[in-house]
């Protein structure tokens, strides 16, 4: 037997090394992949959904999975900063996993940036966003099996029409703002989660358009996640002789379409616009901003389907654009807030002035008795002098600790103050204006309740901002992380549809207006005023689940000539005070400022209002000592002609 | 033991009397207004001036200019100066030597600048603690509020020793004096000047190294050696000026 010495080393001496410097032979353990938008399409200029695949091919890993999105620049009006999304992954072995954020780049010349970060594995993947945009809004059809039936939709005027199944639907509605029209046909909604309900139902009523397109295959349609958006209650399939009315409508005269059968049904809500015998075919319902259309006959088959006016119909109830956010209806700027943080009555929210003075008091009236002490000779002057220091001491260092430790200067505080604009279905555009203050260099984490459509730091001039907002989903909130430095703040906008039945109605006369107002709220509206025609009326509180009715005398003169610039009513609202100095603040600077480009209303309109009692929290913190406050106005205008109603 | 005569004659008059009480009195009842005042008041830019986050700088500056102005006139005599003993009695006539009057007068000296400071100490450091100033901030604050009482109050021993018989030569030095320290000195070199300085410190900011011939100084140390030098001085002309009393 030879014994080469060589092989000797290479059989001792490698596994050594490969214990002291472990080395990963099998390469990467961890891919990621990413979808962007839907089926690979985004609306420029819209959030859309991003989802990165995550495959381990290796050992368990947790980590960090962080998606950077530059936001800001010129056309905002705002230094650029970076937006990184992130999620805690945690994945197993050899798995797979899909997560999906919702990212709104403000300009797609730079590149997303999608990363995987852990202590043993680290990996960066770059998407271009360019490849993937579409400059028209996306039309989404939701059928079963993702299977395209044979409908005429594609027009090129309508934008791309983008198949998909339920389960690729997401569950955040900011993920379908440019989304201009999703169409349910023939697709079972009874594996639909909540979070995708709730989120259909939130992009519906901020101006999304849902178009319930019928089926022979009728049960689908009985479904009680469907049917929660139908303005109909589907009882079967009736045959009908022709769908004049649909012919009628679009001027649009066939011998072919006759004799078929569409879904029977009958009207729950909105409007029924065509219909046959007493059938709807074509009925139409309104929810917050959007629309829901609903057409019975089923038009992925003959003798519909062949109809050749059916393209100019689909086209005619397919939306082509998407509902654009209304510019702002309050102000909410550096101005306005550095002016806030001035006033006595929110001074005292971050700092102790009362007991400030209490020690002013305490320690000069102290002074004074020891003076009057030393002179008047009543006691030994050892003893005053003693007196002396010992007041010295306990004023420094008791006043100290008061401040310090006693919680009366907190290390930040959170204000927002919130614009409900009532619609007449009990819908309300939400404005949320937040500034968080800082007293002391910290990390805040600000969260924003879900359902939030527009999230944006106002730009402070001539002031350094943090280039960094980090942002996770957190259940029913989303958090933004960011620091801030000694009496520092940051001003946000937030905006959202939501639900809060306060309902109006206005009836006027030849000298009276007959005011009705429910409440249905479950929340107290309290400080009510009406303002119409340059007067104002006190109206009061209105509690929950109440329901009130006044009539009020107008007067009968002709109104004195008005500009947007100046207004009655903006007179009369000059005279509304209120007790709390800084709500009063917000009133005239923010919700009804006098700039006239932010005020929705003029003086044809009557105007009512009223402060929201614990009115559910959209922005909080999770930090302690961070003081809270929050103001709410609910207000609606109502044009005042012969008789209106909200 | 025999206590100084010149340092019981001042401790009598200031202390036991209580006329030191009247300038202790005028700088509280200015410097707690001031304080108050600051958190409310907004300056001429409110999205620039923040008053709480403020309230220790301005209250520091007022103390400050404050101490000085009333530490130079209670040196310089200028409260009951009837009631006092001048210097060429004291020597020429009671026989006291020239280093206890000098020891005297020192001694109450820094008696006032102790008392300024710790009587404005409480309101100093309520204003820090609103607005959040470190214990270190509040303390060096404290430290410097004593070095410019006696920089600055030297001064007005010098004046009373060169000029004794002369109080409006006297006035008109130490006002010109007090301009010179508290305002003039900015113009030589920023870092020379208290407010500057303090407004400097307190914001966390950095003045501009001073560069002579290579060798680079920094704003905190020319700050420091400035005011010592100026205390030194002012002993130096102190001293010059009892060595003139009772001379022709």
């Amino acid at each position: 037997m030879v014994f080469s010495s060589r092989k000797a080393a290479l059989t001792f001496l490698l596994p050594l090394l490969g214990l002291l410097f472990p080395i990963p032979l099998r390469g990467q353990e961890l891919t990621l992949e990413t979808r962007v938008g839907f089926q690979d399409l985004f609306h420029l200029g819209h959030p859309f959904p991003l989802t990165v695949e995550l495959t381990n091919s290796g050992r368990p890993v947790d980590g960090l999975l962080e998606v950077r999105v530059w936001k800001g620049g010129a056309t905002r009006g705002i230094e650029p900063y970076l937006f990184q999304h992130q999620k805690e992954v945690s994945l197993s072995a050899q798995s797979k996993k899909s997560v999906r954020f919702t990212i709104e780049p403000d300009s797609i010349s730079r590149p997303v940036t999608v990363s995987f970060l852990s202590p043993t594995v680290r990996s960066t993947k770059e998407v271009d966003l360019r490849r993937f945009f579409s400059p028209t809004p996306l039309v989404l059809l939701i059928t079963e099996n993702k299977i395209l039936p044979t409908i005429p939709l594609l027009s090129s005027s309508l934008g791309p029409l983008v198949s998909l199944s339920i389960s690729e639907l997401p569950d955040d509605s900011r993920a379908y703002q440019g989304v201009s029209t999703i169409i349910f046909y023939e697709q079972s909604l009874r594996d639909f989660s909540k979070p995708k309900i709730e989120a259909l139902d939130r992009w519906l009523s901020s101006g999304g358009r849902l178009l319930i397109l019928g089926s022979l295959h009728y049960a689908l349609y009985q479904e009680p996640s469907l049917d929660r958006f139908l303005p109909v209650r589907i009882t079967g399939l009736k045959r009908v002789d022709s769908l004049s009315g649909l012919e009628k409508s679009y001027q649009i005269k066939s011998t072919g379409l006759k004799n078929l059968l569409v879904q029977d049904s009958r009207k729950v809500d909105g409007t029924v616009l065509i219909q046959e015998k007493d059938t709807p075919i074509l009925v139409s319902s309104t929810r917050g901003r959007g629309q829901i259309l609903y057409l019975s006959a089923d038009v992925g088959r003959p003798p519909l389907s062949r109809w050749e006016g059916l393209p100019v119909v689909l086209k005619n109830l397919v939306r082509s654009s998407v509902e654009l956010p209304s510019s702002p209806q309050t102000s909410w700027d550096e101005s306005i807030f550095s002016q806030l943080l001035l006033e006595p009555s929110f001074l005292v929210t971050y700092v102790p002035l009362r007991s400030l003075f209490v020690w002013l008091l305490f320690y000069l009236g102290g002074l004074g008795v020891l003076w009057w002490l030393w002179f008047q000779r009543r006691f030994p002057r050892r003893r005053v002098l003693f007196a002396l220091v010992i007041l010295i001491s306990i004023s420094s260092f008791g006043g100290c600790l008061h401040f310090e430790q006693g919680g009366y200067m907190p290390d930040g505080v959170l204000l927002s103050s919130t614009l409900l604009e009532a619609r007449s279905d009990g819908y309300v555009d939400t404005e949320s204006n937040v500034a968080l203050f800082s007293t002391g260099v910290r990390d805040y984490n600000l969260h924003v309740a879900s359902g939030w459509s527009d999230f944006r730091p106002i730009p402070r001039l001539g002031r350094q901002q943090d280039k960094v907002l980090k942002v996770s989903e957190e259940g029913r909130s989303t958090r933004f992380h960011f620091r801030l430095s000694e009496w520092d703040y940051r001003l946000f906008r937030i905006r959202s549809m939501s639900y809060f039945p306060f309902r109006l109605e206005i009836q006027k006369e030849e000298n009276r207006l007959a005011v009705k107002l429910a409440n249905q709220t479950h929340k107290d509206i309290t400080g009510c005023w009406l303002v119409v025609s340059g007067q104002k009326f006190f109206l009061g509180d209105i509690p929950r689940g109440s329901t009130q009715s006044r009539e009020i005398p107008v007067a009968s003169e002709p109104a004195a000539p008005s500009s947007v610039f100046n207004s009655q009513n903006r007179a009369a609202l000059r005279d509304i005070s209120f007790v709390d100095k800084t709500q009063e603040f917000l009133f005239r600077s923010s919700f009804f400022s006098q700039d006239p480009t932010t005020a929705g209303w003029s003086d044809g309109s009557a105007l009512i209002f009223g402060w929201v009692r614990d009115a559910p929290r959209r922005a909080w913190v999770d930090q302690t000592r961070v003081s809270e406050h929050d103001y709410t106005l609910i207000r609606a205008v109502i044009p005042l002609s012969d008789e209106e109603d909200l | 033991m025999k206590i100084n005569p010149v340092l019981q004659e001042g401790l009598q008059i200031y202390w036991i009397e209580g006329h030191a009480f009247f300038p202790y009195a005028y700088v509280l009842a200015l410097l707690a207004p001031i304080e108050f005042l600051t958190l409310f008041l907004p300056a001429m830019d409110p999205q620039a001036w923040m008053g709480p986050a403020n309230v220790f700088k301005a209250s520091t500056i007022a103390a400050m200019v404050l101490i000085s102005f009333f530490i130079l006139k209670l040196a310089n005599q200028e409260f009951v100066p009837w009631k006092f003993r001048t210097l060429r009695r004291w020597v020429l006539q009671e026989g006291v030597s020239r280093w206890s009057c000098a020891q005297a007068q020192v001694i109450l000296l820094a008696g006032h600048a102790l008392f300024f400071v710790f009587l404005s100490a409480p309101l100093l450091i309520w204003a820090g603690a609103v607005a959040r100033a470190s214990a270190t901030v509040v303390s060096t604050t404290l430290f410097l509020l004593l070095l410019y009482s006696l920089a600055y109050g030297i001064w007005g021993l010098a004046a009373v020793a060169l000029w004794e018989r002369k109080p409006e030569n006297r006035q008109v030095f130490i006002r010109t004096a007090y301009a010179i320290f508290v305002v003039l000195s900015a113009l030589l070199y920023l870092p020379l000047n208290p407010i500057a300085y303090l407004l400097s410190y307190l914001g966390g900011r950095e003045m501009a190294v001073l560069v002579i011939g290579g060798w680079r100084w920094s704003a905190t140390g020319v700050h420091l050696l400035f005011h010592f030098f100026i205390l030194t001085l002012g002993l130096a002309v102190y001293r010059f000026g009892l060595w003139r009393v009772g001379r022709p």
